[in-house]
């Protein structure tokens, strides 16, 4: 599904350039529940955001389901993100001024469909989470666990292939934690495919394979240790 | 997706109060004042527009030439149209007023005194479309006798009763109105009062008038329905001037230059070179003056949005994160952020309209208009609604939208909804502008106050406090009205409040005529046009105008027929070194008459300080005519109850005559209305700049303080007084204002300067002008942004460092 070759990114300031990321290779297929893992500052987010297509390698390739897709433009990258995937943020990032059944909605809107549709998808969505009874809620009146089950409701509601999860865990407790896990892990069962980049051994223990980065470098791979084993 | 954008702008508009409040409302007062302007401009464009031939109407001018002198009046001989339709078939309609001014008429007993009264051609109403609210225009003046009022006037004479048909004593005759017309209904130049039908004037009188060509007393109306005519026409007013004008002039021995003109009736309005016109004029530069400080205030009621939208924009950079994220392009997020704008200057509008409501009778009051709410029904009202709304949403809106949907997902999403303020560059530059505006508009309302309390408070060089001028009733068929008004000014001279009085033909303060006296130079005889004052022997002593050589006028015959005095300019013009041993003269019946010069006054401001002193002639006047004013100079004190006490005499003297007065100081100060009004609206705009640049200071610094709250309690922890804290957020503003000041004056001083030429006697234009106008704003910058930074800076560094 996706495949990076050599992917590097810099970033340069006036005086220093840092190396985030130095000739990543992965390949991650259809249905695989993948965890990243590394000490901060690994890279971990950037390789996240590029396979998020939300920011572009500086070398390399990026192939999204048999493009190329670094070199797109931030339009041809948005299209192909409003059809494709699906994110979940350790903050949430839910919209404020926006309602449960609003925030969740508005992949929806985005990708066209119709408001009926959408009504059906979004509460469709908001039983599957279990948060159906909060729709007229807005953000702030919920729960840490609560927001992060409407955060992921709102990845999933336009049924993408692919879900990026960035510390999905990171600002909840253990109960909360788990329940959030415990959704990905049956998004996943439901063959979605999901990237999560995690600090977390246990969460990482929900992934089926973990791929672990130091300084902008992969040094493990459970898949080819698995495969060489 | 539109209902979802506008549903989170009203959100958000409901989460930020006061950034909705600041924009909301700044938009709002520049959008009224947009709209007042666009009323104003409507309102003079609208003069004379109504009238179905108003294309194919034309006014006659008549321009005098004499050396370097030219008088141009818009009134014309009494014979010229009729003439003139008589010889050419391009006019197809002529009317004229014959101007008489302000008449008394008696109803039953009681006099009533009517402005603006006119003796009429019956053609006048066909070709003019008035609203007759009684009478028909066709028939209105078609007999002798026959008078058409104004609905004001109808109701000041006769109240509730139907005037049409009732009789008016007029000068012996009895005039039945004919016609009631609506004076508010349409704006036009023609200053209404009555119009009298022509056939009531006097037969004598109309043969005398209709063969001279000496005297311009007529306004007078063509309908040229051809345009190429009307513009082919001027070599026909040149040969008639040829054969009608010059022929009679020259038999006065008058040299100068003699041209006639065609002037559209649309342009009549803003035609403002004429020297005997209809009052109720229009000022070209007041349209241009009131659209650039409207369009200078919406400008700053803008940058106060683009400024709040960036400076707040790290509150919506997560929005947009997620937005992108979601699948949303640049262009619709684009897109959202101009909808977030035009719903914002929508509810502007709203605002704005209740506004305009409130401030149309303060418009008014500085414009002189009579505009009613009337217009908000109009179509193109609603159509500049419309353009406001679009262009200020856009312009305002655009810089934001670009800004706000520029935002990285990727930097937005991972730091915790807190990014680094952008387009701090551009706030800076909009700030400054800001600053400038405002530096200029208090410089500028501090130059117009200080040059009119300049002309108020100059010695104009003569007598004129507690100078009443009684206007004297021009009859010419009444002689022994003279000896009336003689015997009633003597005994007013014998009243202990009374210092003085005296007649007067011209004064201070009103339009003075040129008499066309000659000289002797080396060359012969040289003809010269002056400024002619005329009075009681009495005149000039009375008035306070003081002798520099001779002595003023003795009461005796040799005085009254071959006695003159001038000015000091006059002596000047002249060349003289020894003026009381020259001799001026006039054109006699036969030969010319001699005047000695028996003094010579000190230059005094007899006009506005707009133009230098003109020389002037002044010669004893005392019998022949009636004078225009009686002057009394009054003792101080009990103005109203003396008045009274003038007026109950008067009333005995003169039971028919209405009595009217005014006080030179007060006709000298209305020299200076234009002033006066321009005053007013740098006045009201000046604040309005004011208002709303300290409304986006307020809301700049409010999110400036909010994002530096962090650093403020860490400077705090580590030991930074308040004063520092305050210095440091006071400090970006302060370089804006020093930068904007440098901007600001040269500027202001042009433009201060450039006004100020337009007046011979100026104020100077002082350093300090600009001092209090940067120390002005200043102050007003440095204490609305203390105010706001004050809470952070003395509150508790804990909370301030919690903050994230």
């Amino acid at each position: 599904m996706i495949k990076t070759v050599d992917l590097k990114k810099v970033y340069r300031t006036e005086d220093i350039e840092t190396t985030a990321l130095n000739n990543v290779n992965i390949e991650i297929r259809e249905g695989e529940f993948v965890a990243i893992m590394g000490p901060s500052g690994c890279g971990k987010s950037t390789l996240l955001n590029i396979l998020g297509l939300l920011d572009n390698p500086s070398t390399g390739q990026y192939i999204f389901n048999t493009t190329d897709v670094s070199k797109y433009s931030e339009r041809k990258l948005s299209s192909l993100r409003k059809s494709n995937l699906g994110f979940v943020f350790q903050n949430f990032n839910l919209i404020e001024e926006l309602t449960v059944f609003e925030n969740v909605e508005l992949p929806l809107i985005y990708s066209g469909h119709s408001s009926s549709e959408r009504k059906k998808m979004v509460e469709e969505v908001l039983e599957r989470m279990n948060i159906m009874h909060r729709q007229k809620h807005y953000p702030v009146q919920l729960s840490g666990g609560q927001q992060q089950r409407v955060a992921v409701a709102r990845a999933v509601a336009h049924n993408p292939k692919l879900i990026l999860a960035d510390e999905p865990t990171g600002n909840l407790d253990s109960v909360h934690g788990e329940e959030v896990m415990k959704l990905l892990t049956a998004l996943n069962t439901g063959g979605t495919t999901i990237v999560m980049v995690t600090h977390s051994l246990r969460d990482a223990g929900y992934a089926h394979r973990t791929i672990k980065l130091l300084d902008g470098q992969v040094v493990t791979d459970s898949k080819i240790e698995n495969q060489l084993l | 997706m539109f209902k979802n954008y506008i549903t989170v702008a009203l959100r958000n508009i409901a989460r930020n109060k006061l950034f909705a409040f600041l924009n909301i409302f700044g938009l709002a007062i520049g959008i009224v004042s947009c709209l007042l302007i666009y009323i104003y401009i409507q309102d003079e464009l609208s003069f004379d527009a109504h009238h179905a031939k108003a294309d194919k109407i034309y006014r006659m001018q008549a321009f005098f030439k004499f050396n370097d002198l030219e008088d141009k009046f818009g009134i014309t001989p009494f014979p010229s149209g009729p003439t003139l339709q008589s010889e050419y078939p391009e006019i197809k309609q002529m009317a004229r007023l014959f101007v008489v001014g302000g008449q008394n008429f008696n109803n039953n007993g009681k006099v009533y005194n009517v402005e603006n009264v006119y003796l009429t051609d019956s053609t006048f109403f066909n070709i003019f479309d008035f609203q007759f609210i009684l009478g028909s225009p066709e028939k209105a003046l078609a007999e002798p006798m026959s008078i058409v009022i104004t609905d004001a006037e109808a109701r000041k004479i006769f109240g509730t009763m139907d005037p049409l048909g009732k009789m008016l004593q007029w000068n012996g005759k009895t005039l039945k109105v004919t016609g009631v017309i609506d004076s508010k209904k349409h704006n036009t130049h023609i200053e209404m009062g009555g119009f009298i039908s022509m056939g009531s004037m006097n037969a004598d009188f109309r043969s005398q008038i209709s063969s001279n060509w000496g005297n311009n007393n007529s306004f007078t109306y063509f309908v040229i329905d051809d345009e190429k005519a009307a513009a082919n026409f001027q070599p026909k007013l040149d040969a008639f001037v040829k054969k009608y004008m010059v022929p009679y002039w020259s038999g006065f021995g008058f040299n100068g230059k003699i041209t006639m003109h065609l002037e559209k009736l649309k342009d009549i309005h803003f035609n403002n070179y004429l020297i005997y016109d209809t009052a109720k004029k229009g000022n070209r530069s007041y349209v241009t003056i009131f659209s650039i400080v409207a369009l200078l205030i919406l400008f700053i009621a803008c940058i106060n949005y683009v400024n709040m939208s960036t400076a707040a924009a790290t509150r919506r950079a997560k929005e947009v994160g997620v937005r992108k994220v979601a699948g949303a392009s640049r262009g619709q997020l684009i897109f959202q952020f101009l909808s977030e704008s035009i719903i914002i200057t929508l509810l502007a509008i709203i605002i704005s309209l209740a506004l305009l409501e409130i401030s149309l009778p303060l418009f008014n009051d500085i414009t002189g208009k009579e505009i009613s709410l009337k217009y908000l029904l109009q179509g193109s009202f609603i159509a500049v609604l419309l353009g406001i709304i679009l262009l200020v949403g856009i312009v305002a809106g655009s810089y934001p939208a670009f800004f706000l949907s520029g935002f990285k997902p990727v930097v937005v999403l991972k730091s915790l909804g807190e990014v680094k303020g952008g387009g701090a560059g551009i706030r800076k530059i909009l700030i400054t502008g800001q600053f400038a505006i405002a530096v200029f508009m208090i410089a500028g309302t501090i130059a117009v106050y200080s040059q009119l309390q300049y002309m108020f408070n100059k010695d104009m060089g003569f007598n004129s406090q507690d100078m009443l001028a009684i206007n004297i009733p021009q009859n010419f068929q009444d002689t022994l009205i003279i000896q009336k008004i003689r015997t009633l000014k003597d005994e007013l001279k014998n009243e202990p409040f009374v210092k003085d009085a005296t007649f007067g033909h011209q004064i201070p303060g009103k339009p003075f005529s040129r008499i066309v006296y000659k000289v002797k130079t080396a060359k012969g005889k040289e003809e010269k046009p002056i400024s002619t004052m005329q009075g009681d022997y009495d005149y000039p002593k009375m008035m306070g105008m003081e002798l520099v050589q001779g002595r003023y006028f003795n009461n005796t015959p040799a005085d009254r027929d071959y006695g003159a005095m001038i000015n000091e300019s006059a002596a000047k013009m002249m060349g003289w070194k020894e003026p009381l041993k020259e001799k001026l003269y006039i054109q006699g019946d036969s030969a010319d008459l001699a005047l000695n010069i028996v003094g010579v006054v000190k230059d005094f401001h007899y006009a506005s300080l707009h133009n230098p002193i003109e020389p002037l002639v002044i010669f004893m006047n005392d019998g022949q005519y009636v004078a225009g004013y009686m002057l009394v100079n009054l003792q101080g004190g009990n103005t109203a109850e003396n008045i009274d006490k003038i007026k109950s005499k008067w009333a005995q003297v003169l039971p028919n005559k209405e009595f009217e007065y005014f006080f030179i100081d007060d006709a000298m100060q209305q020299l200076y209305t234009a002033e006066n009004k321009m005053l007013k609206v740098f006045i009201y705009f000046a604040a309005l700049t004011i208002i709303l640049s300290c409304m986006g200071i307020y809301g700049l610094s409010y999110f400036i303080t909010r994002r530096r709250t962090r650093e403020i309690g860490i400077r705090k922890v580590l030991g930074a007084p308040v004063s520092g804290i305050l210095f440091l957020l006071n400090k970006d503003f302060l370089w804006s204002m020093l930068i904007a000041s440098v901007l600001a004056i040269p500027l202001s001083y042009w433009a201060i300067n450039t006004w100020l030429m337009d007046f011979s006697y100026h104020t100077t234009l002082s350093v300090w002008i600009f001092v209090a106008a940067i120390l002005a704003t200043t102050v007003v910058a440095v204490t609305t942004i203390t105010l706001q930074a004050l809470r952070t800076a003395i509150g508790n560094p804990v909370n301030s460092i919690r903050y994230e």
